[in-house]
């Protein structure tokens, strides 16, 4: 599995190259990769039925549960089966409709990352792993979005769904760290095989809640949905795969993959169940509201996320497996619908549904694929949409908690799905012929493809429901339940009142839909879609973080190098006061057996205290200079009478050669400028508080009992094992003999810069 | 002697510190030089001085003995002195660079990469 990720991200390398080389295909040689990732899991489909999950471990932090593990098992077939399936149509479909685009190579690169972090997503059988793939997702959806980057629509939807996506993505960082503190572990094979793990814990409901914010905002769920139907700004075949196939469906997979681990958390259920239910009957309302092809896709999708959400809250046996069955549904029809809406906009420029008609005889092949696509939305007999609309029905009628009101608004948002459903796949096409910015005629055969084979398999599926779709089904809801229940899907389960609510649904989808115009301007009436949402509340919060961050900024950054001097020395001088009065033990001991003072050490103290007093008040460079020499020549002093004759010597070496170097450049450097008073007073007081902290410190060590076996060590050492006499210079070139080196490297560095700086030619602009 | 010695070295950082704040370019150098003999008095007073021993091994012994002055920090102070003159001489050229591209003296002037509006 390892070996699909690399591949995978090598073609995403590769891509741009592949379309430099072959303009028109590229797009066809990259759907080997999916076509071939879809043959592997077929291939592994026979095992994984037969509920052998495959683990591949490569160990990599142990100490911070971080292996690079990848897990089959029936839910991640499940999901690599879609991701791959759908991809190879998606790539033969870009491939047409990018046609002409120079950036072609770049879509494709960015297309086959988002694959790849997708299967990564899927096959992780670590949550830290699981985690990098997620945000990678993120990441080639902001680029895929804001793919016409020369529009700044698209740069600011593609932002807001990052930004929406990443902070989620965020907090579910936060959960998955607390999830294996608490649980020692984040493997998922170990975490699924103990869902009791986090019983009783207390941290759980967090856990539960922080994974929850992740996985809906990916999700599109109230009240983050708002960055879907913005996200629509990208290119269809983005929207037919990432915003409705595949990645809105990862938040869905997370739930579904960690559903045993929480499903006893009663937080969790709630959750999913009411923001789930908010979520479906919302997006459909606003679905219903608005006209243009790709933003009433988009709530749809919305919605039908809902619905999934609110089946794993319930978490039955029933519902869960009403979740996958509709999943499976929603990505063949909505994904055929998607790129049916790409082929109208394409063909003819424009995609609002109220203007559109008549297109059928034109575009006879996304006719087919349309109206297919729209009687599995529907759930009409014997579409796989019905399949999953009678187990919805009887899931949603079959609940435990609050069921009447759940089943109701499952069926009123089938009824608007229905309604939609006639407007995608009857009213576009049929009727008079709409006038069109350009000439409709049909779209070239890639991308009539994907449409006409997914919204095909949508009508086989149903028909033989029970032989393709329910052994992998029924295994991956085996694998979310965590027990081994059976899942029959078929057409005909004799006249019940789920039948009958099936047959209301089409019958009342259909009154809507005549309706429409009504319900739609009375919700213009009433500006019911420019309510104040959380997109407005996005929209006000963006600039306003901004503006904090340059103001904070400002404050910190202002350039002056004296106000960062200035902060720097009164906070050490601030922590120091600080320690000093809290606690520590500051108790003095005293200055035992102080030295002697000698006159003539006291001749070049006062001598070095004129030279800073000189330097400090002097209006003369020079003299500046010559005072702080002397300064210099003192400290080589002190160091001498107190035994240190080889700093001395270096100090009075150095001392020399600083002062020549000045004197030398002197002529070619700035003249004072003039000070103030007021600024001098001002940078006096921090100057002589932090002297006199240093020099109480300084007070305060020489005051404490010394012990330093590092002295002792080298002068025992020293001649016995170094062969020096000369401890100091021991150290230097023997015991710390690397230090040494490094410090010539230094010095090797600042010549260099030297050099540099002296030579090079600024170009004067 | 310790108290002398270290009120003095509070007068080398708190000079080095003043001139550092200072607008002048030259003064910044100048206050840099200060701060690095104030920091290696520091250096080589709190590691406790003796007058007039060396941590030189006598011709007959081998080993110190009895009390001597400190090899670490002397060392160290070593090591600081010469990366020091490092540093000098590079704050020198550049603050001539510096002053060769824009002809300005006040420090307080070069913040125009800093300035967000």
């Amino acid at each position: 599995m390892l070996l699909i990720i690399l591949i995978g991200l090598i073609a995403a390398a590769v891509a741009a190259t592949i379309h430099r080389i072959d303009n028109n295909r590229a797009g066809i040689w990259l759907s080997i990769l999916p076509l071939g990732i879809f043959i592997w899991g077929i291939a592994h489909l026979n095992s994984v039925l037969l509920n052998n999950s495959i683990i591949e471990v490569y160990p990599w932090v142990d100490s911070i549960c971080l292996s690079l593990t990848f897990m089959l098992d029936g839910l991640s077939l499940f999901f690599v089966l879609l991701v791959s399936g759908v991809g190879f149509f998606i790539f033969i479909y870009a491939n047409s409709y990018l046609h002409n685009d120079p950036n072609k190579g770049k879509f494709l690169t960015y297309l086959s990352l988002f694959m790849t972090a997708m299967l990564g997503i899927v096959m992780s059988g670590n949550l830290l792993i699981l985690f990098i793939f997620w945000e990678l997702t993120s990441l080639s959806s902001y680029l895929l979005i804001g793919f016409y980057s020369a529009e700044e629509e698209s740069r600011k939807s593609a932002l807001m769904a990052m930004l929406v996506t990443v902070s989620g993505g965020l907090f579910m960082l936060a959960g998955i760290i607390l999830l294996g503190i608490e649980a020692g572990t984040l493997e998922l094979d170990q975490l699924l095989a103990n869902p009791t793990l986090l019983l009783n814990n207390a941290k759980a409901p967090i856990i539960a809640v922080l994974i929850m914010i992740g996985a809906l905002t990916k999700s599109a769920q109230f009240p983050f949905h708002f960055w879907l139907p913005n996200a629509m700004a990208a290119p269809a075949p983005v929207s037919a795969y990432l915003h409705s196939t595949t990645m809105v469906k990862a938040g869905v997979f997370l739930l579904a993959r960690l559903s045993p681990v929480f499903v006893n958390v009663p937080i969790w259920q709630s959750v999913l169940v009411h923001i789930g239910g908010i979520t479906m009957v919302f997006g459909a309302l606003m679905a219903l509201m608005n006209t243009d092809m790709k933003k009433v896709l988009a709530y749809t999708t919305i919605s039908a996320l809902g619905i999934m959400v609110l089946l794993l809250g319930i978490g039955t046996t029933i519902s869960v497996q009403a979740a996958m069955v509709f999943l499976l549904a929603h990505a063949l029809y909505k994904g055929t619908l998607f790129m049916v809406t790409g082929n109208v906009d394409h063909e003819t420029g424009m995609r609002d549904l109220n203007l559109l008609s008549g297109l059928g005889k034109r575009m006879p092949y996304t006719f087919y694929a349309g109206a297919l696509a729209a009687l599995s939305m529907a759930g009409v007999i014997p579409f796989f949409g019905f399949v999953a609309k009678e187990i919805l029905y009887g899931a949603a009628f079959d609940t435990p908690l609050v069921s009447g009101i759940v089943g109701v608004a499952t069926f009123l948002t089938g009824v608007m799905f229905t309604a939609l459903a006639f407007e995608f796949g009857y009213k576009i096409f049929m009727g008079m012929q709409a006038e069109t910015p350009k000439h409709p005629h049909e779209a070239p055969f890639g991308m009539i493809l994907g449409p006409i084979v997914l919204a095909t398999f949508g009508l086989i599926g149903g028909i033989f429901s029970e032989q393709i779709a329910q052994p992998l089904l029924h295994q991956s809801s085996s694998v979310i339940l965590n027990v081994d229940k059976v899942l029959q899907l078929g057409l005909w389960h004799g006249f019940t009142l789920i039948f009958a609510l099936s047959l209301l649904t089409l019958l009342f989808g259909y009154g809507v839909f005549k309706v429409r115009q009504h319900i739609r301007a009375f919700s213009t009436k009433l500006s019911l879609s420019n309510l104040p949402g959380p997109e407005a509340l996005y929209f006000k919060s963006i600039p306003a973080l901004l503006q904090v961050a340059i103001k904070q900024t400002m404050f910190f950054q202002s350039g002056i190098l004296r106000n960062y001097l200035t902060t720097i020395v009164l906070t050490l001088v601030s922590l120091i006061v600080a320690i000093s009065i809290i606690g520590g033990d500051f108790s003095v001991i005293g200055l035992s057996k102080t030295i002697q003072v000698k006159w003539f050490e006291v001749v070049f103290i006062v001598l070095m205290i004129v030279g800073v007093v000189n330097t400090l008040t002097t209006t003369s460079r020079l003299t500046a200079i010559v005072s702080l020499g002397v300064v210099g020549y003192g400290t080589a002093a002190i160091f001498l009478y107190y035994g240190g004759p080889d700093v001395a010597m270096t100090q009075f070496l150095i001392e020399t050669l600083t002062i020549v170097l000045f004197v030398l450049v002197l002529n070619r450097l700035p003249k004072f400028v003039d000070m103030d008073k007021r600024l001098s007073k001002r940078i006096a007081f921090p100057s002589v508080i932090f002297g006199a902290t240093m020099s109480t410190i300084l007070l305060w060590v020489l005051s404490q009992q010394m012990n330093s076996p590092l002295k002792d060590y080298y002068s025992q050492s020293s001649y016995l094992l170094a062969k020096g006499k000369n401890v100091v210079n021991v150290i230097l070139v023997d015991f710390r003999g690397i230090d040494t080196l490094g410090e010539i490297t230094v010095l090797g560095i600042a010549a260099i810069g030297i050099y540099a700086l002296l030579k090079v030619k600024f170009s004067k602009s | 002697m310790e108290i002398i010695l270290s009120i003095l070295t509070g007068l080398l950082f708190a000079a080095g510190l003043f001139l550092m704040l200072h607008k002048g370019m030259v003064k910044l150098i100048l206050g840099i030089m200060m701060l690095s003999y104030a920091t290696n008095l520091f250096i080589f007073i709190v590691a406790r001085i003796t007058r007039g021993l060396p941590a030189i091994i006598p011709r007959n012994q081998d080993v110190l003995a009895n009390s001597f002055a400190d090899p670490v920090s002397q060392a160290l102070i070593l090591t600081a002195i010469v990366i020091g003159f490092g540093i000098q001489a590079f704050a020198i050229v550049l603050i001539k660079r510096v002053y060769a591209a824009t002809g300005t003296t006040n420090m307080d002037e070069l913040n125009k990469t800093d300035n967000l509006e």
